[in-house]
Formats: structure tokens, sequence, C-alpha cells
């Protein structure tokens, strides 16, 4: 296993790890609280999966000249997409178990619904490919962005939906394909911006003997 | 056989052509300085030698290969040093080298520790914290420690000290002569191209405008410069010797090589200043002219 595959197991790994089971924690200690707790830590825990996937990575430039091929890196680049919006969905699902207690179908739905944003949301913003391939930090806005894209945005759509159902109108079917749509979209948008993303798969098939 | 060869190499950037029908072939051993001015397109060339770039026309092989293709043996063959460093601001060297070593069972790390201890570079700084030049040091080692047959380097020296510019020059050197290696480096210094290099080329308006060895450079090159209305004279002078011209306010500066005496007599005659640059100011004019001359 890579260095850097390493490296984040073993520090980012476990606080991620914590903050995504946070509402469960927070379920124990505070339950009257539950409702806006959960959304705090799907933030946070939203946030955190960003910054696994933007702050500490290898640059595809450098991967390419140690001998990883366009493919190598574009797959891994997906595979790490992929990942962080598990990690959202993951999230996003321990969040509304805790503030409902159980999980209904119409729940179930809008966990989908989240994963696919989540994979919109990450393939939009165009993994790595901004200034951190400089090696400089995400400035406030961005994290500003990140957060309307991620968290507000979704959370708004979700409200509306269960809403709407309320009201009679079932709309999940609709969002459901459109998210399905989007998504190969959002995919022709990374696949344009391969170049500089990369991750820690691409640095484990490099380094294996 | 040449170690780097282009041919009629086009790149371009949205709405910017940057390259244009660029030709190039670089005998193998031979240590070549690119000079340019900013925007010619040098750090694209290099960048387009390893891989990074691919051509919009035409084609650049490393060794006989189009390294955006390569393997992974192709690419070891080949040591690159960009304009910036592209290593991960977030390891500490010794992760970093300790990545490496996975990466290059053949690289002297004994050696590279040695090297980057006697530069304060220890294993347990992060590399985010290094200032320019240590990075720039770092990039150099690794590049060099791989035993390439091809180094490409853009700008190498940029961020040095005099104390490590000059060391990295006599490594530069010592490797090159110890491996037979070729080299492209691009810089605007004509003064580290003349330590270093067998030939020099300039690129202006997309190719390679004016090429030549470094002795042939300092002895047949000379300036003629006098009023504006002294280049409607141009025609009198083949190409082969006028090599660039620029009007502008300042009046006509004529770049000519190889000129036998009796036409610089002329060119006295004519009304024409001679002159016989030192060669930090031949690299300027020769800058200055083939720009545009070439555009």
């Amino acid at each position: 296993m890579g260095v850097a595959l390493r490296w984040r197991a073993e520090r980012v790994g476990l606080v991620f790890a914590v903050v995504s089971v946070s509402p469960l924690i927070l379920e124990i200690l505070w339950p009257a609280g539950m409702a806006m707790t959960s959304r705090l830590a799907l933030s946070l825990g939203a946030m955190l999966g960003w910054g696994i996937q933007t702050n500490w990575y290898l640059d595809a430039d450098y991967l390419f000249l140690k001998g990883v091929t366009r493919p190598q890196i574009l797959a891994s680049s997906w595979v790490r997409v992929a990942l962080v919006g598990l990690l959202f969905w993951i999230d996003w699902a321990i969040a509304l178990r805790a503030s409902t207690g159980v999980v209904t179908r119409q729940q179930a739905e809008t966990l989908v619904l989240a994963f696919g944003a989540s994979l919109m949301v990450a393939s939009l913003t165009k993994p790595g490919s901004w200034a951190q391939s400089q090696g400089k930090k995400p400035s406030l806005v961005f994290w500003m962005k990140f957060f309307l894209l991620t968290n507000f945005i979704p959370n708004c759509v979700s409200d509306v939906l269960i809403n709407q159902q309320k009201q009679g109108r079932d709309l999940y079917p609709a969002a459901f394909l459109l998210v399905l749509a989007a998504t190969p979209l959002c995919a022709l948008v990374t696949l344009r911006a391969w170049k500089r993303s990369d991750l820690s798969s691409a640095a484990r098939l490099l380094a294996r003997p | 056989m040449n170690a780097i060869e282009a041919v009629a190499l086009g790149k371009g950037f949205k709405n910017k052509l940057v390259l244009l029908g660029l030709d190039l072939a670089i005998p193998a051993g031979c240590i070549y300085g690119l000079l340019g001015s900013n925007g010619a397109g040098k750090t694209t060339l290099l960048r387009l030698a390893v891989g990074l770039l691919i051509p919009s026309e035409g084609e650049i092989r490393v060794l006989g290969t189009r390294m955006m293709d390569g393997s992974r043996a192709d690419k070891q063959r080949v040591g690159y040093v960009g304009d910036q460093s592209i290593l991960p601001g977030w390891m500490r060297i010794g992760d970093l080298l300790g990545f490496e070593a996975r990466l290059r069972p053949d690289l002297d790390f004994t050696r590279l520790n040695y090297r980057l201890s006697a530069r304060g570079l220890g294993n347990d700084l992060p590399i985010s914290t290094l200032s320019k030049g240590q990075r720039r040091w770092l990039d150099f080692e690794l590049a060099l420690n791989g035993k390439p047959t091809v180094l490409i380097l853009d700008e190498p020296f940029d961020g040095l000290d005099p104390v490590a510019r000059a060391e990295a020059m006599e490594d530069l050197t010592a490797h090159a002569s110890a491996s037979g290696c070729t080299i492209l480096m691009s810089s605007h210094v004509l003064q580290d191209l003349e330590r270093l290099c067998d030939r020099i080329g300039i690129l202006a308006g997309g190719r390679i405008a004016f090429e030549t060895s470094l002795d042939e450079l300092k002895e047949s090159m000379l300036v003629a410069s006098g009023d504006r209305e002294l280049d409607r004279h141009r025609d009198q002078f083949t190409k082969a010797h006028l090599v660039g011209r620029r009007v502008d306010a300042r009046g006509t500066t004529w770049l000519l090589k190889g000129l036998p005496p009796d036409r610089e007599r002329e060119l006295v005659g004519m009304g024409f200043q001679i002159a016989r640059p030192s060669l930090d100011e031949l690299g300027r004019q020769l800058i200055r002219c083939l720009d545009v001359t070439s555009a």
C-alpha cells in the first residue's frame, strides 16, 4: 500500500469515521436536538470528505511522470469521486436514521437521491482541478460554495420533496430520474478535468511491485 | 540518432496558438539550451516532450517514443524538472523518498539522503514548508538520481541561491559527461546556458527561429544599429546573414551572422554602428529581434 493511502488511513480516516458516526453519538447524548445536530454532523462529514478528496493527493502530473497511465489516473479519479459520494451517503443515512429512528422507503429514496447528488457535485467541482494542484489551501469562498452545493441545496430539495409528498404529489421518481440523467453529464465534465485529478489508488497501482 | 525529435509540432490553447510547425532535432549526448521571451512556448514545448501535454498537430518523440503513450520504463529514462514543483506538499521528505523507493528501486537513496541532508533537507520536513529554492533542489536531485538518459529541465536554476546554482550546474555537467545524457533545458539567462550547452535554439513565433552552437554565436554574431530609415537596405543582405531585425522608436537593430569583413565595412558606410555585444546582451537582442522577425 502506498504512502499516500497509509497516511490517510492513519490520520484522516479516524477523524472522518468519528464525525460520520457522530449523529448516533449525539442521538444518545441529546435526543431532542437531533434534527439540527444531525445536519451539522452531516455538514462536517461532507466537508471532511471533500477535504480528503482535495487536500491529500498526489498531483496527476507527478503520477503520470512516474509511469501511471492516463486511463489509470482517470479510473482512480472516479473511484475517489465514488468513495466520497459513498461517504456522503453513509453520513446522510446515519443522520436520517438518527433523526427519525427508522428509515422508511421515502427516506431510502432520499438517500439514493443524495448519493446521486453527491456524485454530481463531486463531478461538477472537478476534483483536484483548482488551486490544490499548486499546493494552495482552499479558500473560504470555496468552502461556502461547497457547503451550499453539498448540504444546503440537497437539504432544501429533500424538504421540498417531503412536503410535496405530504400534499399528495410524489416527485421522488422524477427527481431520482433527473439525478440519474444528470450524472453522466457530470461524468463528461470530469472526463475533461481528468488531467488534474488522481488519488491514492493510482499511487497504490503505481507502488505495486 | 536523435534523442529528441519534433516534427511539425503545434500546440494551441483555446484561441491562442503557442507552437506552430516546430521542427527540432537534438542528437543523443547533446546539451541543448532553449531561449525565448515570456510566453514564447518554452514550457509548452518541454511539457509536450514529456507527455504532460498532447500536441494539437505534429508529434514529438523522446528516445523514439511519444511520451504520452510511453510505458513506465520509457518514463524512467527521462528526468523532468518542471517550472513549478509538482511534489506532494502534504508529504514529508522521508515519506516522499519512501514512496519513490517503491517506484524506483534503482535510485541511490544513500547518496540522495546525504545530498539532501547536506542542504538541510531532513527527512522529517514537510514538503509544504520548503522554500521555492529548496523544492527546486529536491526536484533536481530526484531527477538527477534516477540516472536518466534524457533530462528535460524547465528553468532548472530558477530560485536557487548562487551556491546551490553553481553546485547544480557542476552536478549537471558531471552527470552529462559521465553518462552521455542528453539534456534539453530552458532559460531566460544566456550565461547559464553558456556554461552548459553545446547548442542553443531561440523559440520565437511558435518555432525554433534560430539555432546555433555557442561558439558560433560568440564568434560570428554582431549587432548593427542605426536610424529607422536604414532598414530599407535589408534586401541587400541574405537571410543567412541577416538573422533578425527590429525597427522601433529607438531605430533599426539588425542581428547579423557570419558577415564577411568587407560587408561589415559596407554597413558602416551606410551609417550603421557595429557592435559585438557580450553574450548576455546578445541573448537579449536575439530574443528582441527574433520575436519581431518571426511574428
